[in-house]
């Protein structure tokens, strides 16, 4: 007994992440994934140091093809510099991702929550709310709900985040249900405790690893759907998106394959990377999974 | 003295698949403030049901409370609303669970764990340096160093101390201390036993100690209570009842236990277990083990019937009526 305390003693917070890192490098891939979304991440950061030009401006050296010195990966029908637009549709597509995700799991998270934790009429209700979005093609109403409400970077987010909503409720339902009969939630109710604070602050950070795991999934899912809608044209008209590069390259595809190429490229690097991070986080927090 | 708690004709039933079970069956209890009641009985005999059926708070929701009165301080818990309840639960009454290792949140700092106990009913502002305060209370070494660390890298003696400063930190008139040394060490538990003593002294604490444990009961408490199969069957002073148990249940639990500690080469131990509650015996729920059983034990319920001064057993044998008639019908 004496042996194991102080054994454990030397345990620190910081440790346990050095172990989490620990497992995490393991997956090549995943660290991999981890450098394409971090040098994503500077890219979309430094975008007005990096890109050459103004994204939107055009010239008169008009579809020039990428390996010239003034533009490396060309230039489009009107004369903008692809380099540039993709450096800020890299800005662009991270923004709605991250932001769009964390708008679904913020409402999955509270919904799940509730309905696992109180369980009986508010989870019905809350259950059959979630299988109605579920069943609702995503893509369609998004295209329903852009057209009619028109476009901007926030009513993209809401949109995407309004669609994706429904995976992370049932994820954080199932956890809550089975933590919820734990001894501490029991402990917690004996002390007084108010519902509210039992679901977010005792029960919710031990129900978080998965939700993380689902989060950089969704931030991955977003950027595809944002990158579709802008293909669509349905992307906001006034910023740079891969998605509304791609739109425009369709025109072009035989005569000038690098006005798709490059954005299309950024678009499966940055899908690529979070999913990549996603499955990593996933095998690091459930080590035994893959063993 | 007047009684900080008074449990009259409670009664909970938990409905599962096969039926109804009545855990608590009609348990009256009364504790003066100020001193220590000891609610024993073997492990299914509804006392831990009894403790959740005066905070009225289940780990089943299956479970419900459908009569009787829990009167704390004169005030009626049974028409509380869960607002109300939430209120009582940890201000006014305490509660230490059975296994420190699992009623802690694995994912908080135990000075996180201790300050939302006092948060929830007064509020944040204040509540680390409560928190720390009551850590240091219960003995634990360097009490705000200790705040931030997490349970696991802490013993399970240490555990156990966390969790009765949760108890505490309110400085709730009623302790209700379940089983709180039955996970722990031998020379942990009277470590935790100390403490506990210590606290009640200190604190003016009420206790209600539910425990298997005779020998914890005799050491800790003014007043005990035996508990079988969901009823009360003997109740008093602790002494009294050590000395002079009146019930034959009592007997069997007293013997068995003496017998063990004197290591004597015939060790009494008591036949057959706890019956299923689904299916109670009829009458008294003792009589199948009972080595006095007459033949109305096997169809009346026997009243608690007094046997000395605030001494009071369940037994037939205590009815002058009945034993002249040489067991009744």
């Amino acid at each position: 007994m004496v042996a194991s305390v102080e054994a454990v003693t030397g345990f620190t917070e910081s440790r346990s992440l050095m172990d989490f890192w620990r497992r995490y490098r393991r997956n090549r891939l995943a660290v991999a994934g981890l450098f394409l979304v971090l040098a994503l991440s500077l890219v979309a950061l430094l975008a007005p140091l990096l890109a050459p030009y103004d994204p939107m401006s055009t010239s008169l050296d008009s579809l020039q093809p990428p390996g010239t010195s003034r533009h490396p990966l060309g230039t489009d029908d009107l004369g903008r510099d692809i380099l540039s637009g993709v450096i800020w549709g890299t800005r662009v597509s991270l923004l709605v991702g991250v932001t769009a995700a964390a708008t679904a799991v913020l409402i999955g998270i509270i919904l799940g929550a509730v309905a696992g934790y109180y369980g009986g009429y508010t989870d019905a209700v809350i259950m059959r709310l979630t299988e109605l979005f579920q069943t609702i093609p995503r893509f369609v109403l998004a295209l329903v709900v852009v057209a009619l409400f028109g476009r901007g970077l926030a009513k993209l987010v809401l949109v995407i985040g309004l669609l994706a909503w429904p995976q992370a409720a049932r994820l954080v339902r199932g956890q809550f249900l089975s933590q919820k009969s734990l001894p501490y939630v029991d402990a917690a109710r004996a002390l007084g405790l108010p519902g509210w604070r039992i679901i977010f602050s005792e029960i919710l950070p031990n129900v978080l690893a998965p939700v993380i795991v689902l989060a950089s999934l969704d931030v991955a899912q977003a950027i595809l759907l944002e990158a579709s809608l802008g293909f669509f044209g349905l992307g906001d008209p006034n910023v740079v998106s891969w998605g509304g590069m791609l739109n425009h390259a369709q025109g072009y595809l035989r005569t000038a394959w690098w006005m798709s190429v490059f954005p299309g490229l950024g678009i499966a690097l940055a899908v690529l990377g979070f999913n990549l991070v996603g499955d990593g986080l996933n095998d690091a927090i459930n080590p035994r999974l893959h063993e | 003295m007047s009684d900080l708690l008074v449990v009259e004709h409670l009664t909970t039933c938990i409905e599962t698949a096969r039926g109804t079970v009545v855990p608590v069956d009609d348990v009256s209890l009364r504790i003066p403030a100020g001193s220590a009641l000891g609610l024993v009985g073997e492990s299914g005999s509804g006392k831990s049901m009894t403790a959740f059926s005066i905070i009225r708070l289940f780990p089943t929701a299956a479970a419900r409370v459908t009569s009787g009165r829990v009167l704390l301080d004169g005030e009626d818990l049974s028409t509380m609303d869960e607002l109300g309840l939430r209120r009582v639960r940890g201000r006014r009454i305490g509660m230490v669970f059975q296994d420190p290792s699992t009623y802690l949140n694995p994912v908080l700092t135990v000075g996180e764990q201790v300050a939302e106990a006092w948060a929830a009913h007064f509020g944040w502002k204040g509540a680390w340096a409560r928190a720390v305060q009551a850590l240091d209370q219960v003995g634990l070494p360097e009490p705000a160093q200790t705040a931030r660390r997490f349970p696991h890298e802490l013993s399970g003696g240490m555990r156990q101390r966390v969790v009765i400063a949760q108890a505490i930190v309110c400085q709730p008139k009623l302790l209700i201390a379940d089983e709180p040394t039955t996970a722990l060490d031998v020379t942990v538990q009277a470590q935790i036993l100390d403490l506990l003593r210590h606290l009640r002294a200190r604190m003016g604490m009420t206790l209600l100690l539910i425990t298997h444990d005779l020998g914890v009961v005799a050491e800790m408490c003014d007043l005990v209570a035996v508990m079988y199969a969901g009823r009360i069957v003997e109740e008093g002073p602790a002494m009294r009842v050590f000395l002079a148990p009146q019930h034959p249940y009592t007997q069997g639990l007293l013997a068995s236990a003496v017998s063990v500690q004197q290591a004597q080469a015939i060790t009494r131990v008591m036949e057959g277990s706890v019956p299923d509650l689904r299916a109670p015996p009829p009458g008294c729920r003792f009589h199948p083990r009972c080595p006095h059983a007459m033949s109305i034990c096997r169809v009346e319920v026997p009243p608690l019937l007094p046997v000395g001064p605030e001494h009071n057993a369940a037994c037939w044998l205590h009815d002058p009526a009945v034993v002249t008639r040489g067991g009744g019908a």
